[in-house]
């Protein structure tokens, strides 16, 4: 089970740096990560619903943040302790609320990533949701990410991609050199849900015209993470 | 053309039989039609389907295909962001964590400034 999680730790969009050993103090982080399991059980159990006079979103969602800990990707420290939740919403104005207490994608430093998720659904290729999915990436040149950023996640919150109940969520990742955002959807052979994903992400991002757009299976992404990571036999039969 | 549709729409004011009888009659006098007229008759013959598919669609609508059917919620970017103005969505969540990636304090200027 474990290294299934940890399969998932290095996500993001094929990008596998990890030279950033930098001998990390294994106990604190041990307790820290016991206490955002009791924070993120405690958020699980409350419902979120819209305020009186709010506007409602579609579906519920989660934002996650996660962020790469100093040692061995493959260390036990699982993907899944590895990532917390700040917090769920089901309007508009809850979601404004989220996002104005956060810091901005741009801002971050180091390798870190936000997610924003359906509730219910999590960041992760395992999920039942994600498992036969895939996600389209789009690399960007440092300075663009907040912007971008914001525009995927209103265009997901406001129902702009038109694939029904297909859409999982939306990541942004903080690279070295560069920033990724993903969109994740739950059937990665669909292929008329993924070109109209495609094609919404050109209207609604205003990229830069050479920005080049990749589709990714998680079955092929689990895949390289593995061959990289040289798990393929040791991790069981994955 | 508009008023063939109306002649159209007062005849599927009858029974619903010899509204499917008018729709088979074309079939055989097309080819016929076709070269004396052509033109005309093309135009004609899908205001004919749709007509017909209108009406058991309008019938539909009315009984049971209204419940399952849901409206999305969509919202378009520049309303999403005129909503990040307004109080409620600027009071700090209830159940907001302790990291670093929070903030103590609204990020007010970039959220109404940056967008536009």
């Amino acid at each position: 089970m474990n290294n299934k999680f940890d399969a998932l730790k290095d996500d993001d969009s094929g990008d596998h740096d990890q030279n950033e050993d930098s001998g990390s103090p294994k106990e604190c982080e041990k307790e820290e990560s016991d206490e955002e399991d009791k924070e993120q059980n405690t958020a699980k159990k409350k419902t979120v619903v819209p305020g009186a006079g709010e506007h409602p979103l579609q579906y519920n969602y989660t934002f996650w943040y996660s962020r790469r800990t100093p040692g061995r990707p493959a260390s036990s420290q699982s993907y899944e302790q590895n990532i917390k939740q700040i917090g769920s919403f089901a309007s508009v104005e809850q979601f404004w609320r989220f996002y104005s207490h956060m810091i901005r994608p741009g801002d971050l430093t180091g390798h870190s990533d936000f997610h924003l998720f359906k509730e219910g659904i999590k960041p992760m290729w395992e999920d039942d949701a994600n498992k036969s999915g895939g996600k389209w990436i789009i690399r960007l040149r440092k300075g663009l990410a907040s912007r971008c950023w914001e525009n995927l996640i209103l265009a997901m919150l406001g129902e702009q991609f038109m694939v029904g109940e297909e859409i999982c969520g939306a990541v942004v990742s903080v690279r070295f050199q560069e920033d990724i955002i993903s969109i994740w959807n739950k059937t990665a052979s669909d292929q008329a849900t993924t070109s109209r994903i495609r094609d919404t992400l050109r209207r609604v991002l205003n990229l830069p015209p050479n920005t080049i757009m990749e589709y990714k299976t998680h079955t092929d992404s689990i895949k390289a993470w593995e061959d990289f990571h040289g798990l393929v036999n040791a991790s069981g039969g994955r | 053309m508009e008023l063939s549709k109306r002649r159209i729409y007062n005849k599927h004011l009858e029974p619903a039989r010899p509204l499917r009888r008018l729709n088979i009659d074309p079939e055989p006098r097309r080819n016929g039609e076709i070269e004396r007229v052509p033109y005309p008759y093309i135009k004609e013959k899908p205001m004919n389907g749709i007509g017909v598919d209108q009406f058991y669609e309008i019938i539909h609508l009315h009984t049971q295909k209204k419940q399952p059917k849901k409206e999305r919620i969509c919202y378009s970017r520049e309303f999403l962001i005129k909503l990040a103005s307004s109080p409620i969505a600027k009071r700090k969540p209830d159940f907001l964590p302790e990291h670093p990636v929070v903030l103590e304090k609204l990020r007010e200027n970039d959220v109404s400034v940056l967008f536009l």
